[in-house]
C-alpha cells in the first residue's frame, strides 16, 4: 500500500465511528450563531422592536438586561450544538448529525465535492486546528463544514477526496479539480501572483463604506443617544477645546461638529479594520488550471477558484476609489448573483492599481483585449428616461398639487439632481465586444465592467419600444451564470452582432460553460 | 491526427436571429388570458362591491371617478390581450428557441438548448379546457434565466418539448462531432 494510500486509510478509520468535533469547535459556533442572528434574526425581531422603541422608556436599562441574557443563550446554544454535532467518513461519503432541536442529517459524497476549502480562524491557531469546508457548487447549501478538525485530519481527508475523484474518472476535468487542489498543502500553491501590501487592503476599508448600514441600527436610538451626548460628551468636549487654549462664542456648536467628526472618524476606522482583518498579507496564486487567494488576520482563510469555473469577472471602481487610483476584481463564479453563501467563494482582489487588473484577468480569460474602448448608449437615453419617468409623473404631481397647495411646486427642485444623474448613468453605459468576449459598463460616478466570455451565455434577449424602433437601438440582457447584465438603448446593429456571435460560441463551443 | 482548421467566421456568415420568422401561437390563446383576467377582475370588482356596501362608502363623484378608471384599465386590458396576440411567436431551430412578444415593447429572447437546465409543462384549468399548455426553460442564472412560452396547443407543446430534450441530449452526448448548422426547423 503506497504512503498516500496508508495515510487515507488511516484518516478512514479515524472517522468511521461518529466522531466528535473538538470542544474548541463551541467557540465557532458561538461566532456562526452570533452573526447568524445579527443577520437573521433581527429582521424577525422587528415587530417586537418596534413596539420596544414605541413603548418601552428606559431603552438603554433593558438592553442592558437583554444582551447578557442573549449572550449566555448563544453560549449554551453553541455548546449544546457542539454536543450533537458528530460525524464520520465511510464508503466515500461524509455523514454529518447536527442539529438541537431539529435533528439533521447530512450526506454528501465525494462525487459531489467541487471544492475542498480550509480556513484557520486565530482560536483554532494555538490548537493546530482548522474548519475543514467541502464545497459542492452550484447550490446554495453549498457547504458541509467540519470546524476544530486537525489540519493533518483535512489534509488526509482532502486526498480520500482526490483519491475516490481519480479512481471514478482519470482524466476528467473534475477529478483535474481535486488533484490540483489535493496537491495544495494548507500553504502557498503555484506561482505567487500578486501581493498585497497591507497598506491597500486598510485603503479597500477607505473605498468600502458597508459599515455604515450599522449606523442605522442605532437610528431607533437617537433621542436617547442624543440626549447622552448633550448632557454628558458635548460638555467635556468644550471643555477640553477650553482647556487647549481654544475660546469659542458658540462652543455647543463647535462641540456638537467636532463629536461627529469623531464618530465619522470612528466609523471609517471600523471599516478599515475589517477590511484589515478580511484581507490581511493578502496573495493570490496561480498554478495554471485554478486561483487560490489567501488572506486574513484572525482567520486565515483559503479560497480556491478552478479557472473554467469563472463565469465574469468584475471590475470595480467606486467614488473614493477613483480619488485613490484603485479598481477591485473580482472573479464570479455560478449562482454568485442569487446566492449570497455562494458569494463568498468569488475570488476578489480588494484593490489594485488600474494598470494591473488587465494582466491578472488575463490569467483566467487569456485572450479577451478587455481595456478596449467601449461603444455609448444612445443620447436619447437621457430625454426619454428623464422625460417619460420624471419629468412627466413630476410636473403633473406638481402641477394638479401645485393648484391645492402652491408649496408642492417646489418638488420641481429635484428635476434638477435627477437630470444630473441620469446624465451620469449615459455616461457610464458602454459595451464592448470582440470575436470571444464581451463587456458591459454602467455605473454612475464610479463604474462597474463586467468582463466575459461569450461562449458562457445562458441566455439573451432584448426589446424596443416604438419609440426606441424608430432610433435604431434597443434595450439588452445577458444573462450568465453569475448574473444578469443590462444596458439599455444599445444600437440595434451592436445588438444583432452581438446575440449571432454569442449565439454561435454558446452552441458550438466544445468547451463546458462550468 | 484530425486536421484542425481555425478559419475566421465573419459576422454575416453566421445564422442571423435578426431574418427569423416565427410560427404564431394557438388561435385560442388570448381566450386562456381573458378567462385568467376576468377571473381576477371579477373577484376585485366584487371585493370593492362589498367593501363600498359594508364601510358605507357615500358613491361619491370621486368613487365613481375611481371606478370609471378601474373599468377602462380592465377595457384596456382585455384589448391588448387580443390585439397582441399577432406579435407573439415561436421559433424552434437546430440548437435553440427563440420566443418573441409585446405589442408596445417588442422583445426577443433566445435560449439555446445546450444551457437548458430542466424543461417543465404548466396546464392550468382553463388552459387545460382550452387544449392548451405552456413551457418554462430553466437555465443556470436565477429567476430571470427562465423562460416561459404560453399559448401552445397542447400536442405542439409536447413537439417542442421532445425535441428540445432530444436537441439537448444529442448535445450532450455528440457535441465534439455536430458542426454547428442552424438552419430553420
Amino acid at each position: 500500500m503506497m504512503t498516500s494510500e496508508k495515510t487515507v486509510s488511516r484518516a478512514a478509520n479515524t472517522a468511521q465511528a461518529w466522531t466528535r468535533l473538538s470542544p474548541v469547535a463551541i467557540a465557532y459556533f458561538m461566532v456562526k450563531f452570533t452573526l447568524r442572528f445579527i443577520k437573521e434574526g433581527l429582521q424577525t425581531a422587528l415587530p417586537g422592536l418596534a413596539v420596544f422603541i414605541a413603548s418601552v422608556d428606559n431603552k438603554l436599562f433593558w438592553l442592558s438586561i437583554t444582551l447578557p441574557v442573549l449572550l449566555l443563550l448563544i453560549v449554551l446554544f453553541a455548546a449544546l450544538y457542539w454536543w450533537n454535532y458528530k460525524f464520520r467518513i465511510q464508503d466515500n461519503e461524509i455523514l454529518v448529525d447536527q442539529g438541537v432541536f431539529k435533528k439533521q442529517r447530512l450526506n454528501l459524497n465525494f462525487s459531489r465535492v467541487q471544492n475542498v476549502n480550509i480556513a484557520i480562524p486565530f482560536y483554532f491557531s494555538p490548537f493546530k486546528l482548522v474548519n475543514c469546508i467541502f464545497d459542492s457548487a452550484g447550490s446554495s447549501k453549498a457547504e458541509v463544514n467540519l470546524p476544530g478538525v486537525s489540519g493533518d485530519f483535512a489534509t488526509q481527508v482532502r486526498q480520500a477526496v482526490f483519491n475516490y475523484h481519480r479512481q471514478q474518472h482519470d482524466n476528467s476535468r473534475s477529478s483535474q479539480d481535486v488533484e490540483n487542489q489535493t496537491e495544495t498543502a494548507i500553504h502557498d500553491s503555484g506561482e505567487l501572483v500578486l501581493q498585497l501590501d497591507n497598506k491597500e487592503a486598510a485603503k479597500y476599508g477607505l473605498t468600502n463604506m458597508t459599515v455604515l448600514v450599522l449606523l442605522a441600527a442605532f437610528m431607533p436610538f437617537i433621542d436617547d443617544i442624543g440626549e447622552l451626548t448633550k448632557r454628558y460628551v458635548i460638555p467635556e468636549i468644550e471643555h477640553i477645546l477650553t482647556f487647549m487654549g481654544i475660546e469659542l462664542q458658540n462652543g455647543k456648536a463647535v462641540a456638537a461638529i467636532v463629536l461627529l467628526i469623531l464618530v465619522v472618524a470612528v466609523v471609517i476606522g471600523f471599516s478599515v479594520l475589517a477590511a484589515l482583518l478580511r484581507y490581511y498579507n493578502f496573495r493570490l496564486f496561480d498554478d495554471q488550471s485554478k486561483l487560490t487567494r489567501f488572506a486574513g488576520l484572525l482567520e486565515r482563510q483559503q479560497i480556491s477558484v478552478a479557472k473554467h469555473k469563472v463565469q465574469s469577472i468584475q471590475i470595480s471602481q467606486n467614488m473614493i476609489a477613483r480619488l485613490l487610483n484603485r479598481v477591485s476584481l473580482s472573479f464570479k463564479q455560478f449562482g454568485t448573483a442569487n446566492f449570497s453563501m455562494a458569494a463568498s467563494k468569488d475570488i476578489m482582489i480588494p484593490l489594485l492599481p488600474p494598470d494591473k487588473w488587465q494582466a491578472i484577468s488575463q490569467r483566467v480569460f487569456a485572450t479577451h483585449g478587455g481595456n478596449q474602448a467601449f461603444t455609448p448608449i444612445h443620447s436619447a437615453y437621457v430625454r426619454r428616461v428623464f422625460g417619460y419617468f420624471w419629468l412627466l409623473p413630476i410636473g403633473l404631481l406638481c402641477g394638479i398639487g401645485g393648484w391645492f397647495a402652491p408649496v408642492i411646486w417646489f418638488g420641481l427642485v429635484l428635476l434638477a439632481p435627477l437630470l444630473l444623474i441620469i446624465y451620469l448613468n449615459y455616461r457610464r453605459y458602454g459595451l464592448w465586444f470582440d470575436q470571444d468576449y464581451a463587456a458591459v459598463r454602467s455605473g454612475f460616478i464610479g463604474q462597474k465592467i463586467t468582463l466575459f466570455p461569450l461562449y458562457k451565455v445562458q441566455k439573451i434577449s432584448f426589446s424596443q419600444s416604438r419609440g426606441q424602433r424608430r432610433l435604431g437601438v434597443a434595450n439588452v440582457q445577458i444573462i450568465i451564470a453569475s448574473g444578469a447584465l443590462s444596458l439599455p438603448y444599445v444600437p440595434i446593429d451592436s445588438v444583432y452582432q452581438l446575440t449571432n456571435r454569442a449565439l454561435y460560441l454558446a452552441e458550438s463551443d466544445p468547451r463546458d460553460w462550468m | 491526427m484530425p486536421t484542425f482548421s481555425n478559419q475566421p467566421i465573419a459576422s454575416d456568415e453566421l445564422p442571423q436571429v435578426e431574418q427569423q420568422t416565427y410560427e404564431p401561437l394557438a388561435d385560442n390563446a388570448p381566450w386562456e388570458s381573458f378567462w385568467s383576467a376576468t377571473i381576477f377582475n371579477s373577484i376585485l370588482l366584487a371585493g370593492v362591491a362589498i367593501l363600498l356596501v359594508v364601510a358605507n362608502i357615500p358613491f361619491t363623484l370621486l368613487v365613481k371617478l375611481g371606478l370609471l378608471l378601474v373599468v377602462l384599465v380592465m377595457a384596456f386590458s382585455y384589448w391588448h390581450t387580443f390585439a397582441s396576440h399577432k406579435y407573439k411567436g415561436v421559433r424552434l431551430r437546430e440548437q435553440d428557441i427563440l420566443f418573441k412578444k409585446g405589442m408596445f415593447w417588442r422583445s426577443v429572447t433566445i435560449v439555446p438548448f445546450n444551457r437548458i437546465q430542466h424543461l417543465e409543462t404548466h396546464r392550468s384549468p382553463i388552459e387545460r379546457k382550452l387544449g392548451l399548455a405552456s413551457l418554462k426553460f430553466y437555465t443556470a442564472g436565477g429567476a430571470g434565466a427562465d423562460l416561459k412560452v404560453s399559448g401552445l396547443e397542447v400536442q405542439r407543446a409536447e413537439q417542442i418539448k421532445y425535441k428540445v430534450l432530444q436537441k439537448a441530449g444529442l448535445d450532450l452526448a455528440d457535441q465534439v462531432e455536430d458542426k454547428h448548422d442552424n438552419d430553420d426547423i
